[in-house]
């Protein structure tokens, strides 16, 4: 009974507390009651555009053994570079050390490190855009210009980044940490191909050492419709300006009669964007890649198996290629997937196939058999083709059309000679008369 | 009045103000969820589709990875109806119709256990090790097993063995069909989470008000054949059920595009298109 008489007094304490508690939850959360505009075209283009760690992973992965002996690992049913893409998000401590410049020696001392793994650009990138390939930690080293990353796989604490065209070598020092996912990758089914990395008029480029049997491939293409480029591209949110159009023969070009412009060439099957707006006219490789990529972002292209190639600093025009196998496909002018140009401070130029690739189809085709690096080389020599005019000579799948249907484009594998700046396919080249 | 009815009086109100405040603070969390920001207008479809009376079930944001899956039809089944035993096999149009001689006693509850042990048997059903229990296919009279493949499974008339079962919990008969050589075309890619994919078959307007997700499966499933190879592409298959009728819908979107795939036709010679994003 005692006990009953301090019931209630209990009871009211308690429910007076936990009302002053609610209380001050209620009024100190910050409600916000107004909805956020988020457009449901945020959503689409999370799911349609890769992020940048996809478009600007390294577009080739060498591995070097114990002996020395290296092979490029060719992507059968996992992709080698995005496999090892996935242990290096860890990195810790990371500090950068220039251990050379301009020493071949050095150079070629890192690269053919044995027991590591070598992950190749086909044109280089700044220590920034490497970031996004590993993490925010990288963002606080000295922004310097990388074609290759090297990671050792029997030391944990050092990884190298390697410039082609100065021959820089640059240390990295990071925390200690297991290297057991790297060197699984390795035990993956990934296809090798005996390959060494040398120097050809003065530049290092991997050479493949034997001849190799590379499969064609049939694929569905995806194509979307000129509407939806248009409506990305034109009714953004400054004009509300009138599209027009004028149609003249294989061309279709749209205009908002101002400072934007889009054309469609069906016959070449290409679109090209014309943006006569101010820019900021970058020239450094981190902001000139970070505005190409917003400019992916606003096409809206399906960027699947989509990578960066190459800035030419030249033309200002960085390029994009689809990948398959981890080798790129060139089209019959040498042109990849997109390309984003800036011309001047007042005119970008973007360009981009209006068909690509979606679907594999079992190819009933047999295996082409391709020359080694250096058997090719030798009869481009012998055909009357100057070696100091090869600038790069790569293994590439050829886009060809299918007869039996135009939704079917068959992919040829081809040596690929970047002959005085333009793409070319071997075979075209050697049969040349 | 004496102080301990004064108390009494102040405790039944503060239980009421704390009532009140119970119930405005779960509606300041609900506003919480509703509004939380970097790019969650997922939660915002899923409870726009909860405002249209259409349930959904727990849905995972997991992003997997799959493969293009090629595989070949071909006359393999009718080799291997010799090895059968106490069955009549019959071979029509690359299906094996077969009927038990003496119909074979399954597991009331869970024929799935009975029918896993009996396909390690190569007398009792061809290939039977490369087929997996299908829950969501299969009915009381009916089992389903499909084939599995590259760590997925195949969800295609093409692939399926079907048990049917009579009164006494035997089975009778069973049709099966089998794929050849199944491989991947390319190395595998991410897919769309399972809540992308529901919100895509929303965004189409392919669920009606008023209906309920019954389950929701990533598999692969046929997206064109050439000759005697089919493609299949991985798909997650949502199984709409409207609320007062036991009918369910199956409805399929491409996992790696987001696509909806529709039953078209889909032999490449005859199509002018093919699903694509838009």
């Amino acid at each position: 009974m005692r006990f009953s008489k301090y019931l209630i007094p209990i009871a009211l304490t308690i429910a007076v507390i936990i009302s002053l508690t609610l209380s001050v939850v209620i009024w100190t959360n910050p409600a916000n009651y107004k909805n956020r505009q988020n457009s449901s075209q945020n959503t689409q283009n999370e799911e349609i555009t890769k992020p940048k760690r996809y478009v600007y992973a390294p577009t080739q992965a060498i591995h070097t053994d114990s002996n020395g002996n290296q092979t490029i690992l060719v992507n059968r049913l996992v992709n080698s570079v995005a496999e090892i893409q996935k242990t290096m998000h860890g990195y810790k401590n990371v500090h950068l050390k220039t251990l050379s410049i301009k020493s071949q020696d050095k150079y070629f001392q890192i690269a053919n490190r044995p027991n590591s793994i070598m992950l190749n650009y086909v044109s280089p990138v700044s220590i920034r855009v490497i970031s996004d390939v590993t993490n925010k930690y990288f963002e606080k080293l000295p922004n310097h210009q990388v074609s290759r990353i090297v990671l050792p796989t029997n030391n944990s604490t050092r990884i190298y980044l390697l410039n082609d065209k100065n021959f820089a070598v640059y240390q990295i020092k990071v925390k200690k940490h297991s290297l057991k996912n790297l060197n699984k990758v390795l035990n993956m089914n990934i296809r090798r191909v005996p390959a060494s990395l040398q120097l050809f008029n003065g530049q290092p480029m991997i050479y493949v050492k034997s001849q190799i049997q590379m499969q064609p491939y049939k694929y569905l293409i995806d194509r979307q419709s000129e509407d939806y480029y248009v409506s990305r591209l034109l009714n953004n949110r400054d004009s509300q300006s009138n599209v027009t159009v004028k149609r003249r023969k294989n061309l279709v070009t749209y205009s908002d009669q101002n400072t934007l412009q889009l054309a469609f060439n069906s016959r070449t099957r290409m679109g090209t964007f014309s943006d006569f707006r101010n820019n900021s006219d970058q020239q450094s490789v981190t902001s000139v890649l970070d505005d190409s990529y917003e400019q992916l972002v606003d096409l809206g292209l399906p960027l699947d198996s989509v990578r960066f190639f190459n800035y030419d600093t030249n033309s200002r025009t960085v390029s994009y290629r689809t990948f398959v196998e981890g080798f790129p496909i060139y089209r019959a002018n040498g042109f990849g997937t997109i390309s984003t140009q800036t011309l001047n401070a007042n005119a970008k130029r973007l360009q981009f196939s209006l068909d690509n690739p979606e679907v594999p189809i079992p190819s009933k085709q047999g295996y082409s058999t391709l020359p080694a690096t250096e058997t090719a080389i030798r009869r481009l020599i012998a055909k009357g083709y100057h070696a100091k005019d090869i600038r790069d000579l790569r293994i590439g799948y050829g886009w060809q059309k299918d007869k039996s249907s135009q939704l079917l484009i068959n992919l040829i594998p081809d040596w690929y000679v970047n002959y005085k700046g333009t793409w070319r396919s071997y075979s075209s080249l050697i049969n040349r008369y | 009045m004496n102080f301990r009815r004064i108390e009494i009086i102040f405790l039944v109100t503060f239980i009421a103000i704390d009532i009140f405040l119970f119930g405005m603070f779960e509606q300041n969390m609900n506003m919480q969820t509703e509004n939380v920001s970097q790019g969650d207008s997922d939660s915002k479809i899923i409870k726009e589709m909860k405002d249209d009376q259409i349930k959904v079930g727990s849905l995972s944001k997991k992003k997997n990875f799959a493969y293009y899956l090629s595989g070949t039809q071909n006359d393999t089944l009718r080799n291997q109806m010799g090895q059968l035993l106490n069955q009549t096999p019959h071979y029509v149009g690359y299906e094996l119709d077969s009927e038990f001689k003496d119909p074979v006693k399954v597991n009331k509850d869970n024929p799935q256990q009975s029918i896993n042990k009996l396909l390690m048997d190569p007398t009792f059903v061809a290939f039977g090790d490369q087929y997996q229990y299908s829950k969501d296919l299969s009915t009381p009279r009916s089992i389903v097993y499909i084939q599995k493949a590259m760590g997925g499974l195949m969800y295609s008339t093409e692939a399926q063995i079907r048990f049917t079962l009579n009164g006494r919990y035997q089975i009778v008969s069973y049709t099966q069909s089998y794929l050849q050589d199944i491989k991947s075309l390319r190395e595998k890619s991410e897919t769309i989470s399972e809540t992308r994919a529901l919100i895509w078959l929303y965004q189409y307007n392919e669920i009606p008000n008023n209906t309920k997700v019954a389950w929701a499966k990533l598999g692969y499933t046929k997206l064109l054949s050439i000759d005697d190879d089919r493609v299949f592409i991985p798909t997650w298959i949502i199984a709409i059920k409207p609320q007062n009728s036991p009918q369910v819908q199956l409805k399929k979107i491409n996992a790696f595009t987001g696509g909806i795939i529709k039953e078209t036709n889909e032999n490449l010679k005859n199509s002018q298109s093919i699903s694509g994003v838009n």
